[in-house]
């Protein structure tokens, strides 16, 4: 299923970097010949945003204190889910510049920390953002195999992920100076800040050992 | 149905949902790919909408004309065809015209002026006192440079006449130390020294000989 929506998103965004006065760009207005670039600016946001949802869905799964909130499968469906496609549009973010012709980003650039010859510790924060989010991701099926103890240390690496994104959001954006985008940076922060406290300071979710065998509901 | 085994600490939990919880399960992953795609797209065509071609990122539509021409030393920069051009003298309006013709700076070059002293060999000595020329006053040059006037401390020779003012170019100057200024560009023919004044005896005494003075050299009278 993520293999689909993983070639869908990039796809989709391949579309517009490959074909920028093709057949994608032309349903939008004014895209013209920077399709790719304005592609890139959407997945970065929207990569953002998905990495959010699910850093926050981790730490409402994690504390007691919202389980009234939202089911508790429903929120692992939605931490899962949402942490994976931020990882997708965050590739396909990075990935859309290369055939773009105008901000000339290579496959180096993108892809190798430190190598970008556009503000290189800002871009090399986001290429370790992705880097990171998707180790914690897709540690999801590895989980058994690296132990628990393993896989909740590698889990906390999604803070560290999240604060690239929003630094490498912040300073090499070039939407970020929009209000709107601004207090969504915002307001997400707060509400990491509000979860991690809640999670640190409150009730921690109470574990269920289920002897094998056992049905729950 | 199973969904799912995981294991904490070396416990194995299973976990049974129903089918519809299956399907909630998926159904919310869909549902989060699906909007995950749908706020990639809504994103995209809201950056699209909300662009306007920007010169300043878009160096081929800004062109050089937004840009004040880059010229240095005569010569100016062109952004089309990607080379250094060397100005050129604007053709002259025509007589008709009204307004004169744009003055075009071809090239600019440092000017560096040498001064160069030499000696020249004192006049003889007038056996009336200093010359006549002592009061010539320092700004009749040509070029209009305001030396110092020079002061003299001869005597007054009062029983000396005085002679008429000095011409006003071809007089050499005469420096206090009994050297010259000289200037070694342009070469200019020498100087033709007019006759003597008529004049009052004694007559004055006979200019030195001095290299020629160029129309720009600031002129500069002493009394010896």
């Amino acid at each position: 299923m993520w293999l689909f929506f993983g070639t869908f998103v990039i796809g989709g965004a391949a579309i517009g970097a490959t074909a920028g006065s093709g057949w994608a760009a032309r349903l939008l207005p004014e895209a013209g010949a920077h399709g790719a670039w304005y592609a890139s600016r959407a997945a970065g946001v929207a990569s953002y945003l998905f990495l959010w949802i699910g850093l926050a869905g981790g730490l409402l799964m994690s504390s007691a204190w919202f389980d009234g909130l939202v089911g508790r499968a429903r929120l692992l469906a939605i931490h899962q889910s949402a942490s994976i496609a931020g990882v997708f549009l965050g590739l396909g973010h990075g990935l859309v510049l290369i055939p773009d012709g105008w901000t000339q980003f290579g496959l180096t650039d993108v892809l190798v920390p430190f190598a970008s010859y556009y503000e290189r510790p800002d871009v090399a924060l986001g290429t370790i953002s992705l880097y990171l989010a998707a180790i914690v991701s897709f540690s999801f099926w590895f989980r058994s195999a690296i132990g628990t103890a393993l896989w909740r240390w590698v889990h906390r690496a999604a803070f560290i992920a999240y604060a690239a994104a929003l630094w490498h959001g912040l300073r090499v954006g070039t939407d970020s100076s929009e209000p709107w985008l601004l207090g969504l940076y915002l307001g997400t922060s707060l509400v990491v800040i509000f979860a991690t406290t809640v999670r640190l300071t409150f009730l921690k979710a109470p574990r269920k050992r289920v002897a094998p065998g056992a049905t729950v509901a | 149905m199973t969904t799912g085994e995981t294991t904490t600490t070396g416990t194995t939990m299973t976990t049974k949902r129903s089918a519809a919880q299956q399907v909630k399960f998926f159904g919310t992953k869909v549902a989060m790919g699906g909007s995950a795609v749908a706020v990639f797209l809504a994103l995209w065509g809201a950056v699209a909408a909300g662009a306007t071609p920007d010169a300043s990122w878009e160096p081929d539509a800004a062109g050089p004309t937004d840009e004040a021409p880059i010229v240095q030393d005569g010569w100016q920069w062109d952004a089309a065809q990607g080379e250094w051009v060397m100005i050129e003298q604007a053709e002259e309006a025509p007589a008709a015209a009204p307004a004169p013709a744009p003055v075009v700076i071809i090239e600019r070059q440092p000017v560096y002026y040498v001064t160069q002293y030499v000696e020249v060999p004192a006049p003889a000595p007038v056996k009336q006192g200093a010359p006549a020329a002592a009061g010539t006053p320092a700004s009749e040059g040509s070029s209009g440079a305001t030396w110092p006037a020079a002061r003299s401390e001869a005597p007054p020779a009062a029983e000396v006449p005085v002679a008429p003012k000095a011409p006003p170019v071809e007089v050499p100057p005469a420096s206090a130390a009994g050297y010259a200024a000289v200037l070694p560009e342009p070469v200019a023919p020498a100087p033709v020294i007019p006759a003597p004044a008529p004049a009052p005896a004694p007559p004055p005494p006979p200019a030195p000989t001095a290299p020629p003075k160029p129309a720009s050299a600031p002129s500069k009278s002493k009394a010896s």
